[in-house]
């Protein structure tokens, strides 16, 4: 099951997993709220974003991954690079129920930002009920490098070549989780988009 | 089993759960309304100023309201509480001085050892009040100011009125509010220009009484170049109905000035702690909260730092522990208000018997902070099925020349590693005790030596009987 979710769609979405399998969910540059309900156990439920703001572009993205199920695993991860004066804000929720034991969850929201004015807040929340689980959650908000950009620089790339490069690399490990899947026209899309932005 | 059973049941292991009979030379009545809090004014004789900041408070106690979020704060009575209890006459500076049973409560706590052995100042607080204070003579000479605040309203009006309710102002939440209107006790520190004070200054809290709020008040006050570590203890009797401990800390650090403060609380089951503290930090400062959460029915108290200068730096570490009937809400906030100020907070919760442990933070970074680098690590160990472990981090960056991190994880004790010691003969019991206090290692190092004993003595006692 692939669920696609761009700037377009309807802000609210639920998503509940009833069955076993694999299911994707990609986000890309979408605001407004995903609610996983996990109700299967074997499901194992990617959550993906890509978010890319620019002048004054503004989201709001909020998650909760809702595991009322035994043996299911999720794994969540939202990257997004923000330039100019664009704000992203997240909230994201890993719920586990006293029944879902033997869960594996996983929330990661990467940032970077790239100009004084664009800003980002995060707020990645776990709520564990049951022992027997393994759960973590991260969050960074950083910019570029500057050993990368030096890097670079000694092999002849500026100081502004670099930071796309980067920007777009940032996201590479997201499009690399959605290779279990055959092509999706809309991932696709999303991804030379990203690659022509910076350019 | 009835609800007196159930607790006592609970405090089992707690060693600190013993009552002496109530003493009182002075006492309110219960309930909380502007008579009780000009009474208290009335028997601390103070000066108008401090009478209106308390009938101010007050009114804007009334105003806020209680709140919503993070625990459940339902049966707390404000009307069930005596609001103040002056235990003796006259602070004392020998322990023999200090009437049978409170000497005695201290003897059993064993503070007047602990003062002979390593500490630098004690101050020891019995109801409402400090009730004994001593420090050493050499730092008096160097200018060191410590002791309770009720004498430094009277003796250091200008010094405190300049820092007093400042940093945590009265309508900073409801708890700031109440303890602003009805606050007593707490200690008071001033360490001057480039004294560092290389013994730990210790406080002592003892609730005696049933259905007691205790709201003390601490200042300090670290002048550039300074150094001074203090440390808290809190411990109460067991009663079957609850009391409350809404304390306010205010802390000051200088310009390359270093704060240290230590919290070791261990209040029996039956109160509620729920405390504001905060320290503003100064260009290269360093603060550091030290924060042990053992006791206790609901904690609600989450350290901030704000980093006004230049290269300040703050650290968190703390501990909470979440046993039967117990919710520990704690946390750490970071503001990095001025450019290269680092922050770092290490937490480590452990919930076990139905008890739930929750980690509440903010890290703030507004436009202009260039070059600010955050780390947070919390991480939470569930013992049993019944238990529960929330994380709600919060991070606001407006700044791109800017790091900050966060990461956390919630499991159980691997059965990997309870095999592995196993096969070492290491029976399953202790092997998860060690397990536990490996996992705190990284807390408990940073605690003074004395305090590291005794909390892996608590942890175990606690942990007792835990593998199943």
């Amino acid at each position: 099951m692939i669920t696609y979710l761009n700037a377009q769609s309807p802000h609210n979405q639920h998503i509940l997993v009833e069955k076993p399998g694999k299911s994707l969910i990609f986000a890309f540059n979408f605001s407004g709220s995903i609610f996983v309900d996990i109700a299967a156990e074997n499901a194992l439920v990617t959550i993906l974003g890509a978010y890319t703001g620019t002048k004054k572009e503004c989201y709001a993205l909020r998650t909760t991954q809702n595991h009322r199920a035994p043996n299911s695993c999720s794994q969540l991860l939202i990257k997004g690079v923000f330039d100019g004066e664009s704000s992203f804000s997240y909230e994201g929720l890993i719920r586990i129920e006293k029944i879902a034991q033997q869960t594996l969850a996983k929330q990661s929201n990467l940032n970077l930002i790239l100009s004084p004015s664009a800003s980002v807040n995060s707020k990645p929340f776990l709520e564990i009920l049951a022992d027997d689980v393994i759960c973590s959650h991260s969050s960074t908000t950083g910019h570029p490098s500057e050993e990368e950009i030096e890097y670079l620089a000694g092999r002849g790339i500026s100081s502004h070549e670099a930071k796309t490069l980067l920007a777009s690399a940032f996201f590479h490990d997201v499009f690399r989780k959605t290779e279990f899947i055959s092509e999706h026209a809309g991932i696709s899309a999303c991804r030379k988009k990203i690659a022509s932005l910076w350019k | 089993m009835t609800s007196t059973d159930d607790i006592k049941n609970i405090n089992d292991d707690y060693r600190y759960g013993f009552a002496m009979p109530e003493r009182a030379t002075h006492k309110v009545q219960p309930g909380l309304n502007a008579e009780v809090v000009s009474a208290i004014a009335d028997i601390k004789q103070e000066p108008e100023w401090m009478r209106l900041f308390r009938q101010r408070s007050y009114e804007i106690f009334l105003q806020k309201p209680m709140p919503e979020w993070g625990a459940n704060l339902t049966t707390v009575d404000f009307d069930s509480l005596t609001y103040f209890i002056r235990a003796t006459d006259e602070q004392k500076y020998s322990w023999e001085d200090l009437p049978a049973e409170i000497k005695d409560t201290y003897d059993r706590i064993g503070v007047p050892k602990a003062e002979r052995d390593f500490l630098a100042g004690v101050s020891a607080q019995y109801e409402s009040e400090v009730v004994y204070e001593s420090i050493k003579s050499e730092l008096e000479s160097q200018g060191v100011i410590f002791c309770d605040m009720d004498t430094a309203v009277r003796r250091y009006p200008d010094l405190v009125k300049k820092y007093f309710g400042t940093l945590v102002p009265p309508s900073d939440n409801k708890f700031a509010a109440l303890n602003s209107a009805v606050w007593s006790g707490g200690s008071f520190i001033y360490i001057p220009k480039g004294v560092k004070v290389e013994l730990p200054l210790q406080a002592y809290f003892r609730i005696n009484s049933q259905s007691f709020g205790q709201f003390e008040r601490t200042l300090i006050i670290a002048d550039e170049g300074s150094y001074v570590h203090y440390t808290e203890g809190c411990t109460a009797p067991i009663y079957s109905s609850n009391s409350l401990h809404a304390a306010v800390v205010e802390i000051f650090v200088g310009k390359n000035a270093h704060v240290r403060y230590t919290t070791v609380q261990n209040w029996s089951k039956n109160i509620f702690n729920l405390v504001t503290k905060r320290a503003k930090v100064s260009e290269n400062g360093l603060m550091q909260w030290i924060d042990c959460n053992l006791g206790s029915c609901v904690t609600m108290k989450y350290p901030a730092i704000y980093l006004i200068g230049r290269k300040a730096r703050g650290e968190t570490y703390s501990i909470a522990y979440a046993g039967k009937g117990q919710h520990q809400d704690a946390g750490a906030k970071m503001l990095h208000l001025a450019p290269e100020t680092s922050s770092r907070v290490i937490s480590k919760s452990i919930s076990k018997h139905g008890g739930r442990t929750s980690y509440r933070g903010l890290t703030y970074v507004p436009h202009g902070s260039t070059g600010s680098k955050s780390y947070v690590a919390c991480d939470a160990l569930i013992l049993d099925a019944e238990s529960r472990s929330d994380t709600y981090p919060v991070m606001k960056v407006h700044e791109n020349e800017s790091v900050i991190q966060h990461e956390a994880t919630v499991e159980r004790i691997s059965e990997e590693k309870l095999f592995y010691l196993g096969s070492r003969g290491v029976n399953r019991q202790e092997a998860e005790g060690l397990l536990v206090n490996g996992f705190i290692d990284q807390v408990t190092k940073e605690i003074p030596l004395e305090y590291t004993v005794e909390l892996y003595r608590l942890m175990n006692a606690e942990m007792e009987g835990s593998v199943g």
